[in-house]
C-alpha cells in the first residue's frame, strides 16, 4: 500500500506566527511581581493590567478570542471552556503563590475581578508580615 | 415507574433526611417528594402529557432533579441539554426530539431565544414558582406510568458529529441502580458530592445513589476550590468525578488546608485514570477508590472495580482494570466475526441486559448499527480475565475523550472544512496532562491561512470542549487506498 508521507509545513511565516506569538507572553508571565516589562524594558500600566488576560490566552491558545472579551465580561458566559477557567485559577495560584478559596471564587467572574484579586493578594504578600 | 417509586420509598423511609443540597438550599426527602408531586401536577395542568419531551437546560441545581422526577411522574421524557453546546446544536436537539417545552436557568435560556417550543420556563420565574405549587388549574389524577415507559433522552455525540438521543426507560434506570447498589453497597449515612453534570449520561450514577437514600450535593459547574469546600462543609463520604477533576483538586492549594477526612470513597470514571494521578490521590487522601465504567447507550455504569481491588497507596499502579460487570447485566468480548472470545483474548467489549437503551431516538439505522445479535457494542477494545475483570486496552472508534466528554473527530473536521481556505482536515486526540486527551487538527490549507484564524473560525461552531487545542499544517492528509484517513500516522 502506498502511503503518502506526512510532511509538516514549517517554512510559512504566516502560519507559524500564531505559534511564535503564543510563546512570547509565557516568558513574561514567569516573573509575576505586579509589574511586567515590554520588549523594550518599559514598565507600563497597560502591560501590568493585561497579565490575567495573557494567562487566558496562554490557556486557550486564541489571542483574538481573549482580546474580544472586555475586562468586565463574565467569563463564565463568554464561551471560554469551563476547564480553562479552572486552569486559570490554578495558574494564578501557581504563579502568585496565593491560595484561592471557595469564598474568593464567589467574587471572581471577570478579568477585572481576577486582576484586582491578584493585585490585592500580591500586595498583601509583599507587606512585612504579609500572608 | 421506578423514578417515582424511589422518591416515594425514600419519603416513607427517610422523610427528614437531606435528599439534595446545592449552593442555594437543601431539601429533605419529604420536601423533595412533595415538591416533585406538585410540580408534576403543575406540568400536567399545562397539558404536558405522557410521551411528551421536555428539554432541561441548566447548571446542576436542585430544580433540575425536581424537574426530572416531576416529568417522570407524569410519563413525560426529560431531555437534558449540555449548556456548553452552541445555539445551533441546542436547536438541533430540540427539533429532533420534538420537545414541547424547555425549562432551565434564565441566563442559559436567554442564549436560545428562538427554540421551537410551546412552553418555556426559567427556574427563577414566578411562573415556575407557581408550577411548583401545583399550578393554577384544577388537579386531575396523574397517569399511571409503566416501567417500560420512556423516561429520558440522554444525548451523546455520534460519529457523524450529530448528537444522538439515547432513549432509556424506567426499567433501565432500575436495572442499573439495583445492580450497582448490590455491588457498591452504600450505607444510609452516605453523602455524595456530585461533580459531574446532570446533562451527561453520568447522571445515572447520581440517580442510583439517590435511590439508596443518599444525600447528593450538587455543584453548579466544577471548580476545585468549591468542590473541596463542599466536601468539607457537608462532611461528604463519597465524591463522584472524572480523573481530570481529581487532578485539578490535587493541584489546588486549598487541598492541603481542607478537611477531607470524612471521605470514604472516590468514584471516578468516563476516562482512563492516569497512574500518577491515582498514586498521588491514593497517597494524599487515604480513602477507597471505585472505578465507574459505563456508557450512555447501555444505561450508564455497568462495570465497577471496588476499593479492595485498587492498588494500595505506594504500590505500583500501572493500568487499573475497569472492573467486573454488575448483577443483571452481561458482558462479552467479541472477535472480528462477532464470535465470543475466550478469557484473555482482546476483542470489542459488548453488553446485554435490561439497562441497555431502547434505541436511539428516531434513528433505527444507528440503533441497528450498534447492536450485534442482541449485544450492544461499546466501541472499546478489551479483554475479560479469568476472574471476570474487564481490562480496556484501546478504543475501537476514533473517539477523543477530553476530561470525560466525548469529542468525535468528524464533527471537528467538518467545522474546519467550512473555512474557505481549508482543503482537507483530520483530527486526532493527543495526550494532555490536564484533560487526558485533547483534539489536535491536521489541516491542508491554502497559503495565508493562519492557525489562530482557524481556531477562531471553529469557535463559532463547536462547543468549547470540542475545539482543537492546536492546528498543524500539512501538505496532505494520509489516507489508505479506500480513502480512510490513516490516523495512526498522524498520532506518531
Amino acid at each position: 500500500m502506498d502511503v503518502p508521507s506526512l510532511r509538516r509545513r514549517t517554512g510559512d511565516v504566516t502560519k507559524n506566527s500564531a505559534r511564535a506569538w503564543r510563546a512570547a507572553p509565557v516568558r513574561r508571565l514567569y516573573t509575576y511581581d505586579g509589574h511586567t516589562d515590554d520588549s523594550h524594558g518599559h514598565r507600563s500600566e497597560r502591560t501590568r493590567m493585561s497579565t490575567v488576560r495573557e494567562m487566558l490566552v496562554e490557556l486557550t491558545g486564541m489571542p483574538e478570542f481573549a482580546d474580544g472579551i472586555s475586562d468586565d465580561t463574565d467569563l463564565n458566559a463568554s464561551g471560554i471552556d469551563s476547564g480553562d477557567l479552572v486552569r486559570l485559577v490554578l495558574l494564578i495560584e501557581q504563579r502568585t503563590g496565593v491560595e484561592v478559596t471557595a469564598e474568593d471564587m464567589d467574587g471572581l467572574a471577570t478579568i477585572a475581578d481576577y486582576e484586582r484579586f491578584v493585585k490585592e493578594r500580591n500586595g498583601a504578600a509583599q507587606q512585612p508580615g504579609g500572608a | 415507574m421506578w423514578l417515582t417509586q424511589l422518591v416515594e420509598r425514600n419519603r416513607q423511609c427517610y422523610p427528614d433526611r437531606t435528599a439534595v443540597v446545592d449552593d442555594r438550599r437543601s431539601v429533605t426527602w419529604a420536601q423533595f417528594h412533595d415538591r416533585t408531586l406538585r410540580l408534576a401536577h403543575g406540568l400536567d395542568g399545562l397539558g404536558i402529557r405522557p410521551g411528551d419531551r421536555v428539554a432541561v437546560l441548566s447548571l446542576d441545581r436542585t430544580e433540575v432533579l425536581e424537574t426530572y422526577f416531576a416529568l417522570a411522574r407524569i410519563g413525560a421524557l426529560f431531555v437534558p441539554l449540555n449548556h456548553s453546546l452552541t445555539p445551533d446544536e441546542v436547536d438541533g436537539i430540540v427539533r429532533r426530539t420534538g420537545a414541547v417545552a424547555v425549562i432551565g436557568e434564565a441566563a442559559l435560556l436567554a442564549r436560545h431565544p428562538q427554540l421551537p417550543v410551546r412552553l418555556r420556563f426559567a427556574f427563577e420565574s414566578e411562573e415556575f414558582t407557581a408550577l411548583g405549587h401545583g399550578g393554577d388549574g384544577p388537579r386531575r389524577e396523574l397517569p399511571e406510568v409503566s416501567d417500560d415507559a420512556f423516561a429520558a433522552i440522554l444525548h451523546t455525540s455520534a460519529t457523524t458529529g450529530q448528537a444522538k438521543g439515547v432513549t432509556v426507560d424506567h426499567a433501565s434506570f432500575r436495572a442499573i441502580a439495583l445492580g450497582w447498589l448490590a455491588v457498591a453497597r452504600p450505607t444510609e449515612d452516605m453523602v455524595l458530592v456530585n461533580c459531574c453534570p446532570l446533562y451527561h449520561g453520568s447522571m445515572v450514577v447520581t440517580i442510583t445513589y439517590l435511590a439508596a437514600g443518599a444525600t447528593v450535593v450538587l455543584m453548579p459547574g466544577f471548580k476545585p476550590q468549591t468542590a473541596l469546600a463542599a466536601i468539607a462543609a457537608n462532611r461528604a463520604t463519597h465524591v463522584w468525578l472524572v480523573p481530570q477533576m481529581l487532578r485539578f483538586l490535587l493541584q489546588a492549594r486549598a487541598f492541603a488546608s481542607t478537611d477531607l477526612s470524612t471521605l470514604r470513597e472516590v468514584l471516578y470514571g468516563a476516562a482512563p485514570m492516569p497512574p500518577e494521578v491515582y498514586a498521588e490521590a491514593a497517597g494524599r487522601l487515604g480513602c477507597g477508590f471505585r472505578q465507574v465504567y459505563g456508557m450512555t447507550e447501555v444505561g450508564g455504569p455497568f462495570v465497577t472495580l471496588g476499593p479492595e481491588e485498587h492498588p494500595a497507596p505506594g504500590e505500583a499502579t500501572g493500568t487499573i482494570p475497569a472492573g467486573r460487570v454488575i448483577p443483571g447485566m452481561s458482558v462479552r468480548a467479541l472477535g472480528p466475526a462477532d464470535e465470543r472470545l475466550e478469557p484473555g483474548q482482546v476483542g470489542e467489549i459488548c453488553v446485554r441486559g435490561p439497562g441497555v437503551m431502547r434505541g436511539y431516538w428516531q434513528d433505527g439505522a444507528a440503533s441497528e448499527e450498534i447492536t450485534v445479535n442482541g449485544w450492544t457494542r461499546t466501541g472499546d477494545l478489551g479483554l475479560i480475565d479469568r476472574e471476570g475483570r474487564i481490562h480496556l486496552v484501546d478504543r475501537r472508534k476514533d473517539l477523543i475523550i477530553r476530561a470525560g466528554q466525548n469529542v468525535y473527530p468528524t464533527e471537528v473536521e467538518r467545522a474546519l472544512r467550512t473555512h474557505p481556505g481549508v482543503r482537507d482536515a483530520a483530527v486526532v486526540g493527543v495526550p494532555d496532562q490536564d484533560y487526558g486527551e485533547v483534539p489536535l487538527a491536521y489541516v491542508v490549507a491554502e497559503d495565508g491561512v493562519a492557525e489562530a484564524e482557524l481556531l477562531l473560525h471553529v469557535a463559532g461552531q463547536l462547543a468549547p470542549y470540542k475545539r482543537p487545542r492546536r492546528v498543524e499544517f500539512i501538505d496532505q492528509v494520509p489516507r489508505n487506498p479506500a480513502g480512510k484517513v490513516l490516523k495512526r500516522l498522524l498520532r506518531t
